[in-house]
């Protein structure tokens, strides 16, 4: 009776743990590409043979993006000529307007103004996180931008704008990402601010030898 | 003459507390185990309690004793045994929680439930956990359920 307690004890431990086992396995199979800076010219800096790509998952409206941003400059500076850095969105759903902002940035990329944008949106994501009048606020960071008005605000709802962002979001799903900011330093994950400035240095550095 | 045996009721109460822990905590642990642990690493970051270097090696482990505990618990597999380590983690859960709160540390999201989950505050997770350990420690104090693979292994079918 007790051999057969014991054999059954054995079996439950072993079964409940291997199906938690397989369905951690199966969730975290890769379904991603491999990571290339998808000819998103207008969203990238550095040279384009750069040996080491740098790719950012980022949301406008998320403060710890915003944090990240002198850090990951810094990285682009210390080793400029060396490494391309490709910007991709992924709002959060918890921030309501960050798929906005994702919207206006890919706008302002169109007219060659990408960068203008993000830096206005990261510079003033306070005062646009709480504006009364959203399309208002970025169609004067649009004119401080330099973007033509009119192109500006119908490339807004434009379904391609749209598609353009929904396949950032697609490809960061893809790649697993979950917060942000994701940075890819070649294939290798760092999430947050924090562990951008800790161990983005050195994954270069290994990457560059 | 021989008193026949009371008539046992069944514990519904009992059981509806373990499946609810149980299930809460596989959410909670697949959640996190099933990405890359980076992100958890980052979200533990903001309670700004961890040394730099234990980060990724918390976030490699504690999903995994989240998501083996609850399933342990849900099918009912060493019930006083897994309440007793789920209590463990609880308690240290809201004291975390609770540090956070004192420190005056601005969390938007404690980060406790992955990608899944809900996303509470440290105010609103310190509530819900609170009612998790009650219903733990009930769990704790009377495992003998039916329903459980505890009740087969000693019994069969």
């Amino acid at each position: 009776m007790l051999a057969t307690q014991k054999a059954r004890r054995l079996l439950s431990g072993f079964l409940v743990a291997a199906l938690c086992v397989s369905a951690v396995a199966w969730s975290r199979r890769s379904r991603a590409e491999a990571m290339t800076d998808s000819g998103l010219q207008s969203r990238a800096k550095g040279p384009a043979g750069a040996k080491v790509l740098l790719t950012e998952f980022s949301d406008f409206q998320c403060p710890s993006c915003r944090y990240a941003r002198p850090i990951v400059e810094e990285l682009l500076k210390q080793y400029d000529g060396k490494v391309r850095f490709v910007f991709r969105h992924y709002p959060l759903n918890q921030h309501s307007r960050a798929r906005d902002a994702a919207l206006a940035a890919e706008c302002a990329a169109r007219q060659g103004k990408f960068w203008a944008m993000h830096d206005l949106l990261f510079d003033k994501q306070d005062e646009w996180t709480n504006a009364p009048d959203l399309g208002a606020q970025f169609a004067g960071y649009a004119q401080t931008a330099g973007l033509d008005a009119g192109s500006f605000a119908a490339c807004i709802s434009r379904p391609d704008t749209m598609s353009a962002v929904d396949r950032d979001v697609r490809e960061g799903d893809a790649w697993q990402v979950t917060s942000t900011p994701t940075l890819f330093v070649g294939h290798r994950r760092l999430a947050g601010a924090r562990q951008i400035q800790l161990y983005g240095p050195g994954l270069i550095e290994t990457l560059l030898k | 003459m021989k008193k026949p045996a009371p008539v046992q009721r069944t514990d519904w109460g009992g059981i509806g507390a373990r499946a609810f822990v149980g299930f809460l905590f596989i959410v909670s642990g697949y959640s996190k185990a099933a990405y890359p642990p980076e992100a958890f690493a980052a979200s533990l970051e903001g309670y700004r309690l961890f040394p730099d270097a234990w980060l990724m090696p918390i976030a490699m482990v504690v999903p995994w004793v989240e998501l083996l505990s609850g399933a342990y618990l849900l099918a009912g597999f060493n019930i006083r045994r897994v309440a007793g380590v789920l209590l463990g983690l609880l308690s240290v859960f809201e004291l975390t929680l609770m540090s956070v709160i004192a420190r005056n540390i601005d969390l938007a999201n404690c980060g406790c439930y992955g990608a899944y989950g809900p996303h509470f505050t440290p105010r609103q997770a310190t509530v819900f956990d609170l009612a998790l350990i009650v219903m733990a420690f009930y769990v704790y104090l009377y495992p003998r359920q039916p329903f459980s693979l505890d009740a087969w292994i000693e019994k069969g079918i």
